[in-house]
Protein backbone atom coordinates (compact mmCIF):
# COMPACT_ATOMS: atom_id res chain seq x y z
CA UNK A 1 0.00 0.00 0.00
CA UNK A 2 1.54 3.60 -0.92
CA UNK A 3 1.67 5.88 2.16
CA UNK A 4 1.85 9.79 0.70
CA UNK A 5 3.66 12.37 2.38
CA UNK A 6 4.33 13.17 5.31
CA UNK A 7 4.08 9.99 6.85
CA UNK A 8 5.81 7.79 4.14
CA UNK A 9 8.96 7.84 5.66
CA UNK A 10 8.20 6.50 9.09
CA UNK A 11 6.07 3.72 7.93
CA UNK A 12 8.71 2.78 5.09
CA UNK A 13 10.93 2.83 8.46
CA UNK A 14 8.53 0.44 9.93
CA UNK A 15 7.67 -2.04 7.24
CA UNK A 16 11.69 -2.34 6.98
CA UNK A 17 10.88 -3.66 10.50
CA UNK A 18 7.97 -6.14 10.83
CA UNK A 19 5.18 -6.75 8.32
CA UNK A 20 2.13 -4.26 8.70
CA UNK A 21 -1.36 -4.62 6.93
CA UNK A 22 -2.81 -1.73 5.05
CA UNK A 23 -5.73 -1.53 7.65
CA UNK A 24 -3.09 -1.18 10.45
CA UNK A 25 -1.55 1.43 8.36
CA UNK A 26 -4.38 3.55 7.95
CA UNK A 27 -5.05 2.68 12.16
CA UNK A 28 -1.47 4.17 12.68
CA UNK A 29 -1.82 7.07 10.60
CA UNK A 30 -4.47 8.86 12.32
CA UNK A 31 -3.31 8.26 15.49
CA UNK A 32 0.01 10.49 14.34
CA UNK A 33 0.57 14.19 14.16
CA UNK A 34 2.57 16.28 12.01
CA UNK A 35 4.71 19.16 13.36
CA UNK A 36 7.00 21.80 12.33
CA UNK A 37 9.66 23.63 13.89
CA UNK A 38 11.78 26.77 13.32
CA UNK A 39 15.69 26.49 14.08
CA UNK A 40 15.98 26.89 17.78
CA UNK A 41 12.83 25.65 19.14
CA UNK A 42 12.01 23.01 21.23
CA UNK A 43 10.66 19.87 21.17
CA UNK A 44 11.09 19.13 24.64
CA UNK A 45 12.60 20.87 27.60
CA UNK A 46 13.73 20.08 30.97
CA UNK A 47 11.15 19.31 33.20
CA UNK A 48 8.72 19.30 31.03
CA UNK A 49 6.70 15.20 30.61
CA UNK A 50 7.59 13.97 27.13
CA UNK A 51 4.53 12.31 25.41
CA UNK A 52 5.60 10.20 22.46
CA UNK A 53 8.52 9.76 19.77
CA UNK A 54 9.39 11.92 17.52
CA UNK A 55 10.85 10.74 13.70
CA UNK A 56 12.46 13.15 12.14
CA UNK A 57 11.16 13.69 8.40
CA UNK A 58 13.50 16.32 7.55
CA UNK A 59 16.21 18.93 9.43
CA UNK A 60 18.75 18.44 12.28
CA UNK A 61 17.94 18.02 16.06
CA UNK A 62 19.90 17.17 19.21
CA UNK A 63 19.34 16.05 22.46
CA UNK A 64 21.28 17.73 25.61
CA UNK A 65 21.40 18.29 29.24
CA UNK A 66 22.63 20.83 31.52
CA UNK A 67 25.18 19.35 34.04
CA UNK A 68 26.68 21.69 36.34
CA UNK A 69 25.71 24.82 34.58
CA UNK A 70 27.45 22.90 31.46
CA UNK A 71 25.43 22.13 28.25
CA UNK A 72 26.28 18.62 27.13
CA UNK A 73 25.05 17.59 23.68
CA UNK A 74 24.49 13.92 24.20
CA UNK A 75 23.02 13.18 20.47
CA UNK A 76 22.23 14.19 17.55
CA UNK A 77 19.47 12.96 14.68
CA UNK A 78 19.00 13.48 11.44
CA UNK A 79 16.81 12.89 8.91
CA UNK A 80 14.35 9.16 9.72
CA UNK A 81 15.98 9.06 12.84
CA UNK A 82 13.40 8.89 16.45
CA UNK A 83 13.98 11.05 19.21
CA UNK A 84 12.54 10.94 22.58
CA UNK A 85 13.19 10.80 26.27
CA UNK A 86 11.71 7.06 27.58
CA UNK A 87 11.59 7.57 30.64
CA UNK A 88 8.33 9.45 30.33
CA UNK A 89 6.90 6.27 28.54
CA UNK A 90 8.49 3.70 31.05
CA UNK A 91 8.48 5.42 34.21
CA UNK A 92 6.31 9.10 34.05
CA UNK A 93 10.05 10.77 34.75
CA UNK A 94 10.00 14.40 34.01
CA UNK A 95 12.61 14.49 31.18
CA UNK A 96 16.24 15.88 32.20
CA UNK A 97 16.89 16.78 28.30
CA UNK A 98 16.23 19.05 25.79
CA UNK A 99 15.47 18.23 22.47
CA UNK A 100 15.93 21.25 20.05
CA UNK A 101 15.63 21.66 16.29
CA UNK A 102 19.31 22.64 14.87
CA UNK A 103 17.58 24.08 11.81
CA UNK A 104 13.99 24.33 10.44
CA UNK A 105 12.92 20.55 10.83
CA UNK A 106 9.48 18.53 10.38
CA UNK A 107 8.58 15.62 12.82
CA UNK A 108 5.96 12.67 13.07
CA UNK A 109 5.10 12.89 16.74
CA UNK A 110 4.17 9.64 17.60
CA UNK A 111 1.94 9.34 20.77
CA UNK A 112 3.01 7.14 23.65
CA UNK A 113 -0.65 5.61 23.94
CA UNK A 114 -0.15 5.13 20.07
CA UNK A 115 2.89 2.91 20.84
CA UNK A 116 0.37 0.77 23.32
CA UNK A 117 -2.02 1.03 20.96
CA UNK A 118 0.04 -1.18 18.15
CA UNK A 119 1.55 -3.67 20.93
CA UNK A 120 -2.27 -4.46 21.64
CA UNK A 121 -3.81 -3.67 18.22
CA UNK A 122 -1.38 -4.64 15.28
CA UNK A 123 -0.51 -8.30 14.66
CA UNK A 124 3.15 -8.21 14.79
CA UNK A 125 3.10 -4.68 17.01
CA UNK A 126 4.59 -6.71 20.07
CA UNK A 127 7.61 -7.17 17.65
CA UNK A 128 7.60 -3.63 15.90
CA UNK A 129 7.72 -2.04 19.67
CA UNK A 130 10.94 -4.60 20.38
CA UNK A 131 12.45 -3.99 17.97
CA UNK A 132 12.42 -0.05 18.50
CA UNK A 133 14.02 -0.67 21.93
CA UNK A 134 16.83 -2.61 20.19
CA UNK A 135 17.39 -0.28 18.05
CA UNK A 136 17.66 2.63 20.94
CA UNK A 137 19.71 0.42 22.89
CA UNK A 138 22.37 0.62 20.28
CA UNK A 139 22.27 4.20 19.59
CA UNK A 140 22.54 4.29 23.41
CA UNK A 141 25.67 2.07 23.36
CA UNK A 142 27.63 3.48 20.47
CA UNK A 143 26.91 6.56 22.59
CA UNK A 144 28.32 5.54 25.71
CA UNK A 145 31.15 4.36 23.98
CA UNK A 146 31.77 7.12 21.76
CA UNK A 147 31.87 8.96 25.48
CA UNK A 148 34.56 6.54 26.49
CA UNK A 149 36.87 7.22 23.28
CA UNK A 150 37.96 10.70 24.85
CA UNK A 151 39.99 11.18 21.97
CA UNK A 152 37.96 13.84 20.50
CA UNK A 153 39.86 13.91 17.00
CA UNK A 154 38.46 10.42 17.01
CA UNK A 155 34.66 11.30 18.19
CA UNK A 156 34.83 14.42 15.92
CA UNK A 157 35.40 11.50 13.01
CA UNK A 158 33.20 9.39 14.10
CA UNK A 159 30.87 12.18 14.33
CA UNK A 160 31.35 12.85 11.02
CA UNK A 161 30.85 9.59 9.48
CA UNK A 162 27.40 9.61 10.75
CA UNK A 163 26.34 13.10 10.08
CA UNK A 164 28.57 14.55 7.08
CA UNK A 165 27.39 17.93 6.84
CA UNK A 166 27.52 18.24 10.54
CA UNK A 167 29.46 21.43 10.44
CA UNK A 168 26.75 23.12 8.36
CA UNK A 169 24.08 21.99 10.70
CA UNK A 170 25.48 22.94 13.95
CA UNK A 171 27.60 25.68 15.96
CA UNK A 172 31.09 24.82 16.70
CA UNK A 173 29.84 25.25 20.51
CA UNK A 174 27.23 22.55 20.09
CA UNK A 175 30.13 20.49 18.59
CA UNK A 176 32.41 21.00 20.94
CA UNK A 177 29.45 20.15 23.84
CA UNK A 178 29.02 16.84 22.03
CA UNK A 179 32.98 16.25 22.36
CA UNK A 180 33.11 16.96 25.39
CA UNK A 181 35.81 19.76 25.21
CA UNK A 182 35.49 23.44 25.73
CA UNK A 183 34.33 25.81 22.32
CA UNK A 184 38.45 27.33 22.29
CA UNK A 185 39.92 23.90 22.18
CA UNK A 186 37.75 22.83 19.23
CA UNK A 187 39.15 25.99 17.28
CA UNK A 188 42.50 25.06 18.37
CA UNK A 189 41.93 21.69 17.15
CA UNK A 190 40.75 23.16 13.84
CA UNK A 191 43.33 25.71 13.59
CA UNK A 192 45.73 23.08 13.76
CA UNK A 193 43.94 21.21 10.82
CA UNK A 194 43.67 18.45 13.47
CA UNK A 195 40.22 17.88 12.55
CA UNK A 196 38.35 16.52 9.25
CA UNK A 197 37.15 20.11 7.76
CA UNK B 1 16.49 -29.21 34.66
CA UNK B 2 17.40 -27.18 37.82
CA UNK B 3 20.35 -25.38 36.84
CA UNK B 4 17.61 -23.18 34.10
CA UNK B 5 15.39 -22.90 37.50
CA UNK B 6 16.40 -19.06 37.98
CA UNK B 7 15.89 -18.42 34.62
CA UNK B 8 12.83 -19.80 34.24
CA UNK B 9 11.37 -17.98 36.79
CA UNK B 10 12.29 -14.70 35.84
CA UNK B 11 10.66 -15.33 32.40
CA UNK B 12 7.73 -17.15 33.52
CA UNK B 13 7.41 -13.84 35.77
CA UNK B 14 7.21 -11.71 32.59
CA UNK B 15 5.57 -13.76 30.08
CA UNK B 16 2.56 -16.69 29.85
CA UNK B 17 4.35 -19.40 27.91
CA UNK B 18 3.58 -23.25 27.93
CA UNK B 19 5.54 -26.43 28.78
CA UNK B 20 6.15 -27.61 25.35
CA UNK B 21 7.98 -23.80 24.47
CA UNK B 22 9.81 -24.11 27.15
CA UNK B 23 11.07 -27.47 26.70
CA UNK B 24 11.81 -26.20 23.41
CA UNK B 25 14.13 -23.40 25.04
CA UNK B 26 15.48 -25.61 27.29
CA UNK B 27 17.36 -27.79 24.75
CA UNK B 28 18.97 -24.82 23.19
CA UNK B 29 20.72 -23.17 26.44
CA UNK B 30 23.40 -24.41 28.19
CA UNK B 31 25.03 -24.08 31.88
CA UNK B 32 28.38 -22.87 32.14
CA UNK B 33 30.84 -22.58 35.20
CA UNK B 34 33.96 -20.04 35.51
CA UNK B 35 36.28 -19.00 37.75
CA UNK B 36 37.21 -15.53 38.87
CA UNK B 37 38.89 -13.35 36.44
CA UNK B 38 38.01 -15.72 33.33
CA UNK B 39 37.18 -14.05 30.40
CA UNK B 40 33.91 -15.53 28.66
CA UNK B 41 34.18 -13.33 25.48
CA UNK B 42 37.22 -11.62 24.07
CA UNK B 43 37.00 -7.96 22.90
CA UNK B 44 37.03 -7.93 19.07
CA UNK B 45 35.50 -11.32 19.50
CA UNK B 46 32.00 -12.14 17.50
CA UNK B 47 29.67 -12.23 20.95
CA UNK B 48 27.25 -14.37 19.90
CA UNK B 49 25.68 -15.36 23.65
CA UNK B 50 23.58 -13.66 26.38
CA UNK B 51 24.95 -14.59 29.92
CA UNK B 52 21.94 -15.30 32.23
CA UNK B 53 23.57 -14.99 35.87
CA UNK B 54 22.99 -17.59 38.33
CA UNK B 55 25.71 -16.88 40.74
CA UNK B 56 28.09 -14.63 40.65
CA UNK B 57 29.50 -11.21 38.98
CA UNK B 58 30.41 -10.50 35.21
CA UNK B 59 31.19 -7.46 33.62
CA UNK B 60 31.54 -5.60 30.55
CA UNK B 61 35.34 -4.41 30.42
CA UNK B 62 37.26 -2.62 27.52
CA UNK B 63 41.40 -2.51 27.04
CA UNK B 64 41.53 -5.18 29.48
CA UNK B 65 45.24 -5.71 29.15
CA UNK B 66 46.07 -1.42 29.46
CA UNK B 67 47.14 -0.27 32.45
CA UNK B 68 43.29 1.56 32.29
CA UNK B 69 41.01 -0.74 31.48
CA UNK B 70 37.56 0.72 30.84
CA UNK B 71 34.41 -1.22 32.80
CA UNK B 72 31.09 0.11 31.44
CA UNK B 73 28.68 -2.43 33.20
CA UNK B 74 28.41 -4.98 36.03
CA UNK B 75 26.01 -7.79 36.32
CA UNK B 76 25.17 -9.96 39.15
CA UNK B 77 22.76 -12.52 39.79
CA UNK B 78 19.23 -12.91 37.84
CA UNK B 79 20.92 -10.68 35.41
CA UNK B 80 21.66 -10.95 31.51
CA UNK B 81 24.93 -9.49 29.86
CA UNK B 82 26.55 -9.82 26.21
CA UNK B 83 28.06 -7.44 24.06
CA UNK B 84 25.14 -5.96 22.63
CA UNK B 85 26.85 -4.38 19.71
CA UNK B 86 28.25 -7.32 18.72
CA UNK B 87 24.98 -9.43 19.36
CA UNK B 88 23.12 -7.51 17.27
CA UNK B 89 24.99 -6.81 14.48
CA UNK B 90 27.43 -9.64 14.39
CA UNK B 91 30.09 -6.73 14.61
CA UNK B 92 33.29 -7.43 16.56
CA UNK B 93 33.02 -6.71 20.05
CA UNK B 94 33.96 -3.42 22.03
CA UNK B 95 34.08 -5.26 25.01
CA UNK B 96 34.99 -8.61 26.81
CA UNK B 97 32.80 -10.08 29.57
CA UNK B 98 34.91 -11.47 32.32
CA UNK B 99 34.14 -12.89 35.59
CA UNK B 100 34.46 -10.82 39.18
CA UNK B 101 33.42 -13.96 41.21
CA UNK B 102 33.20 -17.75 40.46
CA UNK B 103 30.23 -17.51 38.56
CA UNK B 104 27.35 -20.29 37.17
CA UNK B 105 26.01 -19.20 34.04
CA UNK B 106 22.20 -19.67 31.58
CA UNK B 107 24.61 -19.74 28.02
CA UNK B 108 21.79 -18.62 25.70
CA UNK B 109 23.24 -18.50 21.79
CA UNK B 110 21.93 -15.99 19.53
CA UNK B 111 20.36 -19.07 17.87
CA UNK B 112 18.21 -19.92 20.62
CA UNK B 113 16.88 -16.49 21.34
CA UNK B 114 15.72 -16.29 17.81
CA UNK B 115 14.04 -19.69 18.33
CA UNK B 116 12.48 -17.65 21.36
CA UNK B 117 11.43 -14.71 18.77
CA UNK B 118 10.03 -16.97 16.38
CA UNK B 119 8.33 -20.04 18.40
CA UNK B 120 7.15 -18.51 21.70
CA UNK B 121 3.84 -17.16 21.54
CA UNK B 122 5.15 -14.32 23.90
CA UNK B 123 8.72 -13.84 22.53
CA UNK B 124 8.81 -10.82 21.58
CA UNK B 125 7.08 -9.19 24.66
CA UNK B 126 9.70 -10.98 26.55
CA UNK B 127 12.31 -9.10 24.62
CA UNK B 128 10.24 -5.70 24.45
CA UNK B 129 10.48 -5.69 28.42
CA UNK B 130 13.97 -6.49 28.76
CA UNK B 131 15.13 -3.42 26.00
CA UNK B 132 12.99 -1.35 27.91
CA UNK B 133 14.75 -2.07 31.29
CA UNK B 134 17.98 -2.45 29.60
CA UNK B 135 17.50 1.05 28.01
CA UNK B 136 16.79 2.76 31.26
CA UNK B 137 19.91 1.13 32.63
CA UNK B 138 22.28 2.37 29.76
CA UNK B 139 20.39 6.12 30.36
CA UNK B 140 21.72 6.10 33.55
CA UNK B 141 25.03 4.90 32.61
CA UNK B 142 25.21 7.58 30.07
CA UNK B 143 24.16 10.39 32.66
CA UNK B 144 26.99 9.26 34.83
CA UNK B 145 29.44 10.07 31.96
CA UNK B 146 28.46 14.08 32.63
CA UNK B 147 29.21 14.11 36.46
CA UNK B 148 32.13 15.22 37.52
CA UNK B 149 32.54 15.14 41.43
CA UNK B 150 33.63 11.61 41.73
CA UNK B 151 31.84 11.42 45.36
CA UNK B 152 28.55 12.18 43.24
CA UNK B 153 29.62 9.40 40.19
CA UNK B 154 30.58 6.79 43.42
CA UNK B 155 27.49 7.26 44.97
CA UNK B 156 25.70 6.78 41.13
CA UNK B 157 27.35 4.10 40.66
CA UNK B 158 25.92 2.48 44.16
CA UNK B 159 22.25 3.59 43.03
CA UNK B 160 22.74 1.63 39.94
CA UNK B 161 24.56 -1.45 41.29
CA UNK B 162 23.89 -1.60 44.71
CA UNK B 163 26.23 -4.58 45.74
CA UNK B 164 29.05 -3.26 44.24
CA UNK B 165 30.60 -1.92 47.15
CA UNK B 166 30.35 -4.87 48.88
CA UNK B 167 31.40 -7.31 46.17
CA UNK B 168 33.43 -5.80 43.12
CA UNK B 169 37.34 -5.02 44.05
CA UNK B 170 38.13 -1.36 44.53
CA UNK B 171 40.37 -1.52 41.61
CA UNK B 172 37.23 -2.30 39.15
CA UNK B 173 35.16 -0.14 41.19
CA UNK B 174 37.78 2.53 39.80
CA UNK B 175 37.85 1.12 35.83
CA UNK B 176 33.95 1.72 36.31
CA UNK B 177 34.44 5.17 37.44
CA UNK B 178 37.21 6.06 35.16
CA UNK B 179 39.65 7.06 38.20
CA UNK B 180 43.32 6.28 38.77
CA UNK B 181 43.18 3.37 41.57
CA UNK B 182 45.81 4.97 43.18
CA UNK B 183 43.61 8.13 43.10
CA UNK B 184 40.45 6.22 44.45
CA UNK B 185 42.48 4.65 47.10
CA UNK B 186 43.69 8.48 48.16
CA UNK B 187 40.12 9.22 47.77
CA UNK B 188 38.26 6.12 50.08
CA UNK B 189 40.69 6.92 52.77
CA UNK B 190 40.14 10.34 52.78
CA UNK B 191 36.39 9.22 52.99
CA UNK B 192 35.67 11.20 50.42
CA UNK B 193 34.02 8.26 48.57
Amino acid sequence: MPVSPPFDKLIGSFLSLVKISPAEIKDLICQLEVQKYKKAQFLLQEGEKCQGIFFVNYGFCRIYMRVQEKENTLHFAGESDFLTHTDGLLFDHLSPYYIQANENAEVVFIPFHTIFWARGHMKEGERLVRKLWERYCLLKLEEIFSFYNSDPIKRYEELNKRFPAIGQKVSQKTIASYLNITPEHFSYLKSQNRLLK
Amino acid sequence: MPGFRKLNAVISDKIEWNHKERCGFEQQIFLKKYRSGDVLTEENAICDRLFFINRGILCNISEIDSSSPIVTRFAFEDHLITDFVSFNTNRPSISAIQALEDTECVVIPRSAVEWFYNNVGEGDKLGRIIFERFYYLLCKISRLQYVKGPAERYKLMTELFPEVESRVSQRYRSFFLRIDPAYFTRLNLAGRV
